[in-house]
This record gives C-alpha cells, sequence and structure tokens, in this order.
C-alpha cells in the first residue's frame, strides 16, 4: 500500500515539475498547430504528427516540406536527421535511475523523451527520492505530452485568426522555449558540469557559423560531452584544498 | 493510407526507435568505473545538451530579426531576467514566463510607440 501512495505521489510531483514545459510547450504547440493548417494539412492530421513523433523541431520541418510538396522519403530522413541526437539522452539518463528497482519499462519511459523533458530531468534528479525517478519521470512525460497535444489542437483549430490580431502575443511567445532552457541551464550548471556547458556553447555557436541548426546542436552537444568526459587539470585552489584535508586526516 | 500519414508513422517509430534503442543497449552503463572518461562523458551529455539548445534558439532568434538592435537588447534583457527572476525566486515556471513577457513587451515598445 505505502509503495503504490508513494508512485502516485511521485507521478504526481512529476506532473507538477512538468509545469514550466507546459508552459513552454503550449505556445510552441500552438504555432506548430497553426503551421500544419497553413501547410495544408488537416487538425487530425496535425494532432496525429504531435501525437506519434513528440519532437518539435522536426515536427516543424516535416510540415515545412509538405508544404513545398516534397518526397515522402526526404519527409522521413529529414525528421529523423533532426531527431538523431535524442540517442544520446537515453544513456545519459540512465546514469540516474536505478534499474534494480525500475517499474515503467523503458520503452514507455523512452517515448516522452524530448529536449526539455531531458533536460527537466537531469536538473531535478538531485531532488528525486531514491527508487522513484521512474515514476516521476513519467509524470514529467505525461504533463509535458498532455500539454503538447493540447496546445497542437488549439492551434490548428483556432491560432489562425489570434496570432493575426496580437504581435505581441507572438513575441512574447517567441522567447518561452529560450527562456525555459536559460532557467534549465542555471539550475543544472548549480551541480557542476561547467566545463561542458562552455565548451557545448562555443562548439555549438561556432558551428552555427556553417551548418544547419540541428548539425550544430548535435556538433556542440558531443563536443561538450567529450570535454565534460576529460580530466581537467586540477586548480590551485582545488590542490590547496586536497592537501588540507591528507593534513587534517593525519 | 496517404502518404502523409504514412511517413508520420514511420517518423513516429523511428524517433521512438532513436530514444528506446541506445537506452536498452546501454546495460554495460552501471558496470562502467565512475571515473572512466565514458561515464563521465556520459553524465556531462545532459549540461552539454542543454547548453547546445541555449545556443540554437538564441541564434535563432536573432537570425530571424536579422541580427537587429532591438533583438540583440531584447535577447539581453530576457537572458538578464532569467537570471534575475531565478537568483529571487528559484521558480522555473515563473523564471520562464517573465522574461517571456519582459521580451515581448520590448519587443512591442516601436510598434506601441508608431
Amino acid at each position: 500500500m505505502y509503495a503504490v501512495m508513494s508512485s502516485v505521489s511521485s507521478f504526481g510531483r512529476g506532473i507538477r515539475d512538468s509545469l514550466p514545459i507546459v508552459a513552454g510547450y503550449l505556445p510552441v504547440a500552438f504555432t506548430f498547430g497553426v503551421g500544419a493548417i497553413q501547410a495544408g494539412l488537416s487538425a487530425g492530421q496535425a494532432l496525429m504528427i504531435s501525437a506519434l513523433v513528440f519532437a518539435g523541431a522536426s515536427q516543424f520541418v516535416f510540415v515545412a516540406l509538405v508544404g513545398t510538396g516534397s518526397s515522402a522519403w526526404t519527409l522521413i530522413s529529414a525528421a529523423l536527421l533532426m531527431n538523431v541526437r535524442h540517442a544520446f539522452y537515453g544513456p545519459s539518463l540512465l546514469s540516474y535511475l536505478d534499474r534494480k528497482q525500475q517499474r515503467i519499462p523503458l520503452a514507455l519511459l523512452a517515448f516522452g523523451l524530448t529536449d526539455e523533458v531531458f533536460a527537466t530531468a537531469i536538473a531535478g534528479t538531485a531532488k528525486q527520492k531514491e527508487g522513484e525517478m521512474d515514476v516521476w519521470l513519467l509524470g514529467l512525460e505525461t504533463g509535458a505530452w498532455s500539454s503538447w497535444l493540447s496546445g497542437t489542437v488549439l492551434g490548428a483549430c483556432t491560432g489562425m485568426q489570434l496570432l493575426e490580431q496580437s504581435a505581441f502575443i507572438r513575441d512574447t511567445l517567441e522567447f518561452v522555449l529560450p527562456a525555459l532552457f536559460c532557467s534549465l541551464l542555471l539550475q543544472c550548471t548549480r551541480h557542476g558540469g561547467r566545463s561542458a556547458v562552455l565548451f557545448a556553447l562555443a562548439g555549438t555557436a561556432l558551428l552555427g557559423i556553417w551548418l544547419e541548426n540541428h548539425l550544430a546542436l548535435l556538433g556542440g552537444m558531443l563536443s561538450g560531452a567529450v570535454f565534460g568526459g576529460l580530466p581537467l587539470p586540477a586548480t590551485p585552489a582545488a590542490t590547496e584544498k586536497k592537501k588540507t584535508i591528507k593534513k587534517n586526516k593525519k | 493510407m496517404k502518404t502523409v500519414e504514412l511517413a508520420v508513422i514511420v517518423v513516429g517509430v523511428g524517433t521512438w526507435l532513436l530514444r528506446f534503442l541506445p537506452m536498452a543497449g546501454t546495460r554495460i552503463f552501471s558496470r562502467m568505473p565512475e571515473k572512466s572518461f565514458r561515464y563521465k562523458m556520459l553524465l556531462s551529455l545532459g549540461p552539454a545538451a542543454i547548453a547546445a539548445l541555449v545556443t540554437v534558439s538564441l541564434s535563432s532568434l536573432l537570425k530571424a530579426h536579422d541580427f537587429s538592435l532591438l533583438e540583440i537588447f531584447s535577447l539581453a534583457a530576457g537572458v538578464v531576467a532569467v537570471a534575475a527572476v531565478q537568483r529571487l525566486t528559484d521558480n522555473l515556471a515563473l523564471s520562464t514566463l517573465a522574461p517571456a513577457l519582459a521580451y515581448g513587451v520590448i519587443h512591442s515598445v516601436p510598434h506601441w510607440l508608431g
């Protein structure tokens, strides 16, 4: 009984912790819904894309290509190429999951592993109880997915009129996701990983000069991770601290 | 079934496999020594991915607005607002929505002034 209550509570916390993602997803999914209708798709098709693919940037590329009359092969290869980066999220997240106490199948957890869910999960792992991370993650993903679907439906059904009427709303919505990413970055650098962050920021910016955004993102992310994995030379302050600890032990 | 629906299903299954297969195949992760390069690299992947997303999302806005001074100022104000609100409240929702509102206001001032 206690285990069930604890799981329900963790799932609820996951839903609650998904609120910043919901705030970011609603406007973006709304814009996606509008874009899908503009590209000539029906509201049902827009909802189908959001429900099955659940990967923001590639969905925008998909509808843009549909709008230009591209072949199915082009649609599939472009969208999948953009989502290649997701392959790296799972292994990284596994380091935080307690595999022995895990109750939610990996196949289900993998479905909702978007950029924002992954970033929020990484930033929020420190606050989770031992063995409850998977249920919390499922709550996080459920909140995110539901808002993505709701935003898509709203955008596809009512979006065109609203965005045409208010430039202020359009401008405000533009900065929601960058603000969410900045907030998450500030939260997760509290627990270290600053060298990885610096290299990823610089790497992505440099690669972005020559490459498409999704390729720069992949390259920047990997360069940051590689540099984060390298043993860094100890700073004088760190060396001094080690010496003091050794002295105190003696 | 139409081509679009078929493509959506293939992309949906493909994206899920991209997320799931590396997870399912990473049982060796639990056996990795904590000081190893691979272990530290995988741990660094999270912060690195968020940093890369920050860069791409900000640069996309800059490009979309042709690197205008108003855009540079709005983005700088938005990022400063994120840091300030997060420092004051430590609330992820507030530090996401308040700066977005600030960005929208700054962006709209020239329109409002005519």
